[in-house]
């Protein structure tokens, strides 16, 4: 039994672990997300090279962002 | 009998055309008179007549580690199926998740490798020289010098790829303690280099 009881701690204890470090890479993941949506939109406002393509990694960026934040609540809600 | 005078407003000669502009698309490496490229610092009489970056090839080697990044997870999968899973105290849930952080941090590297060719970008205009340096996501540096001010331009080609691509690194040296340009697998540079001095040539003072 007290085997048993211990096999469970452990394995709530591995996965409360992968939850915060699932959590914390998705957060850093949103992070670095936002600092490239930044720094794109800084380097199209001192370099123009093209009007497409440069609404276009800003249209991507974006997407990111946007998908960052949603596996960010994903892993919050699902684990 | 040929004419000894000739007034100059009846002169032969050619009719003056625009530029023409040429479009920059989003791979492009090497653009004369590109249309659409300005930067902050820009003149209003002042024209981008070259748009330089790294030759497009030179991406191969990111890419292909992103290729193989990318079967990873289903290698493992293979892998894990026919010796047997030792991860198996993990829930579904994580294992979603974990190949979906996975695949986003891939994801993120080769946009970021991406920007970063993009954005490394040389120019050159009738008066000035601007290297654009996109180091990583947190440094970004613009330098630009007069044409007036360069001492040397010099080109580089090596390697197997250089030569079947034929790409290779540009050096500018200027004056005194002014910061040396250097573009760095760009493509075609013995033309590179051809317009740069005959740029120079321009810029000189007369007499």
């Amino acid at each position: 039994m007290g085997d048993f009881v211990s096999l469970l701690y452990q394995l709530a204890t591995i996965s409360f672990a992968l939850k915060a470090i699932f959590l914390l890479v998705s957060f850093l993941y949103g992070g670095f997300s936002f600092v490239m949506f930044n720094q794109i939109r800084t380097m199209n406002s001192s370099v123009h090279i093209g009007d497409s393509s440069s609404f276009f990694l800003q249209l991507l960026s974006l997407i990111q962002i946007v998908c960052a934040v949603s596996l960010f609540i994903t892993t919050a809600v699902i684990l | 009998m040929p004419d000894i005078f000739v007034p100059s407003n009846q002169k032969n000669t050619p009719p003056i055309h625009p530029i023409e502009k040429n479009s920059l698309g989003l791979f492009s490496s090497l653009c004369k008179n590109p249309d659409g490229v300005s930067f902050t610092s820009q003149e209003t009489d002042e024209e981008v007549i070259l748009f330089m970056r790294r030759h497009f090839i030179t991406n191969l080697p990111w890419l292909t580690f992103c290729l193989i990044l990318l079967t990873i997870p289903s290698l493992l999968g293979a892998i894990f199926s026919a010796v047997g899973n030792p991860f198996l105290f993990l829930e579904n849930t994580h294992t979603i998740i974990m190949s979906l952080l996975f695949y986003a941090g891939v994801v993120a590297y080769a946009f970021l490798e991406f920007i970063h060719w993009y954005y490394n970008i040389g120019l050159l205009t009738q008066n000035r020289v601007v290297d654009v340096d996109f180091s990583d996501l947190l440094f970004h540096d613009i330098s630009i010098t007069k044409l007036g001010l360069i001492e040397d331009v010099n080109y580089r080609k090596s390697g197997f790829f250089g030569s079947l691509f034929n790409y290779g690194d540009v050096f500018i040296q200027t004056a005194g303690n002014k910061p040396n340009f250097d573009f760095i697998a760009v493509p075609n540079p013995s033309e590179v280099i051809h317009i740069i001095v005959a740029l120079m040539g321009k810029d000189k003072p007369h007499g």
